[in-house]
């Protein structure tokens, strides 16, 4: 499946992100909290046996983004009785109104409320990912 | 050779401890939801040799067979976001080496649940290894004699997979909801006060003067129409609840009901009848709820291989145990008619052997603060409090306005015990 490895690229983006954070350069650092949790959310997925994955990645209704996915994957885990990775992420989702298409905007997502949203999001989805590598969920 | 559920913790733990020794890094063995096994070592300190982190792995796979992971059997602590998160709730089993279960059903031994000791009201957990030795007619007779001497007294029905308690001190119904209700309704954040007062039913107890009697069956006892939905719910109730980051265990769970419940009845004695048997609910009541704990007993092999296992248990938990062993007393239930002051002694010496094995300190010398008592001493834990067997117990309604004078004088050691003990006020 291509070189996927969807563990080492949340890793990746978080720590970009929090360098910018750093540089108090918010809207990217937002950004790139998406597509940590992403990441994250899709190697839960696949360790879960929860989604299609094929070739080219992840197939069906989680090749969206977070902003999609995060729901997606909690109506999928309650409907597949993962009952404590529904609890572990849900029950709102932290990237609702973040946006992809903001990368072609000339602000991105500037609001400081929901750059704290979308870092905790990451955040949470990351530490459910370690947990679930760890095998102390589900 | 097939590597088998034991062995594969065995050798695990054994690998672990070498890796120890190799590194003098923590490691923590984490058994999954199957029972699957993984290491982790804590590199937090320094880094480690990839070399050396791939032959552990390889180790561990030869270690588990089958309970190893197609990868990721050694995982380092320094991958982790939040590596304390990650490990919490791990018990050392070794110097430098812990251990951290994840079960379906698991017992909630770790030392967040093991509350301090509540002082009021007095908590009093009725407990058995073996079910059918009279304990919920011994937790009903003793609210009954309570309530006559004027205390205000809760008794909760935990016995969720066999209720009884509610049924014997409400036959006529009454409730409309009872513990189970409270702790599915918790899962989505619904247990609120309409709720607690749902759960509660006053009994009526004959020459109660100032006294009143509240119990919460194990389910709604009031008949409202609908079909029996008593099994989905008791299916869902053992879980935790996590909620953004922050969970609850069902010990914590039952604990926060029985504190609403109190909030709302404000007694002076709170009885808990607990399930049968080794199970989440023994150890949410017995550790969870910071009370007295009976241990009921009969003086047969199965009660103690039983109770061996559960004290072997409490010993591997060292957090836990110096509460646990403080805080139970044995009841030698249904004594015998003939041969009665033989029996109790004979149970009263098996009692000591399991308790000097597992719970009381060795006494290096004279003076040493330790926990330990003689097999004769009065009132010990082991010393068990007595319930005489009548066969008039067999027809006995506790809610009954007069008791038969037989039925007084098989518990009247029992309860005079209790107050002694000041396990009641």
């Amino acid at each position: 499946m291509a070189d996927y490895n969807y563990e080492a690229a949340c890793n990746r983006h978080l720590d970009d992100a929090e360098h910018l954070e750093g540089d108090r350069r918010f809207a990217n650092a937002s950004q790139l909290h998406g597509y940590a949790a992403e990441c994250a959310l899709l190697a839960i997925a696949k360790r879960s046996g929860v989604g299609t994955f094929g070739t080219d990645g992840v197939e069906g209704e989680f090749r969206v983004h977070v902003d999609q996915l995060w729901p997606a994957m909690l109506s999928a885990l309650q409907h597949r009785g993962h009952a404590r990775l529904y609890d572990a992420l849900g029950p709102a989702n932290p990237f609702k109104g973040w946006r992809t298409r903001d990368r072609y905007t000339a602000t991105g997502c500037a609001e400081r409320s929901e750059f704290d949203r979308h870092r905790q999001g990451a955040r949470r989805a990351r530490d459910v990912l370690d947990k679930v590598r760890a095998g102390t969920l589900p | 050779m097939t590597v088998r559920f034991d062995d594969a913790a065995q050798r695990t733990t054994s690998l672990a401890a070498s890796v120890v020794q190799q590194t003098g890094l923590r490691c923590t063995v984490i058994r999954d939801l199957r029972g699957v096994l993984r290491l982790v070592v804590d590199d937090r300190a320094r880094a480690l040799p990839t070399e050396d982190v791939e032959a552990w792995e390889t180790s561990l796979r030869e270690a588990a067979g089958a309970f190893a992971p197609p990868d990721g059997a050694v995982l380092l602590a320094s991958m982790f976001g939040d590596p304390d998160a990650v490990l919490a709730g791990a018990l050392e089993v070794l110097p430098g080496v812990a251990w951290l279960e994840r079960t379906l059903l698991g017992w909630d031994w770790s030392p967040e649940s093991v509350p301090p000791f509540v002082q009021s009201p007095a908590r009093l957990v009725f407990y058995g290894i073996k079910g059918g030795v009279g304990r919920s007619t011994a937790a009903a007779v003793t609210a009954i004699e309570l309530a006559r001497s004027g205390r205000r007294v809760l008794v909760v029905d935990m016995d969720l997979e066999s209720p009884g308690l509610g049924e014997m001190l409400a036959p006529d119904g009454g409730p409309r909801a009872g513990a189970v209700d409270w702790l599915v309704e918790d899962l989505v954040g619904n247990a609120d006060d309409a709720l607690v007062r749902d759960m509660l039913h006053r009994v009526s107890v004959p020459d109660a003067l100032s006294g009143e009697l509240w119990v919460v069956p194990a389910a709604a006892l009031a008949a409202t129409g609908a079909p029996d939905t008593y099994l989905p719910k008791l299916a869902r109730v053992y879980q935790g609840v996590s909620r953004e980051g922050v969970t609850r265990s069902f010990a914590a769970r039952v604990r926060e009901m029985v504190e609403a419940l109190e909030r709302e009845v404000r007694p002076d004695v709170t009885i808990v009848d607990s399930r049968a048997g080794m199970h989440d609910i023994a150890a949410a009541t017995m550790v969870g709820l910071g009370g007295r704990c009976l241990l009921f007993a009969m003086n047969s092999a199965q009660t103690w291989s039983g109770y061996r296992r559960l004290f072997e248990a409490w010993a591997a938990r060292a957090s836990a145990l110096r509460e646990l062993r403080e805080s139970v007393t044995v009841v030698a239930a249904l004594v015998p008619e003939a041969g009665d002051r033989a029996y109790v002694e004979g149970l009263r010496g098996r009692a000591y052997d399991l308790f000097a094995e597992y719970l009381y300190d060795q006494q290096r010398d004279a003076t040493d603060d330790v926990f330990n008592h003689e097999m004769l001493s009065e009132d010990a834990p082991h010393d068990p409090l007595e319930i005489h067997w009548n066969r008039r117990l067999l027809e006995f309604d506790p809610t009954a306005a007069a008791w038969p004078a037989e039925v007084r004088a098989a518990y009247e050691r029992f309860l005079a015990g209790l107050r002694r003990r000041k396990l009641i006020p």
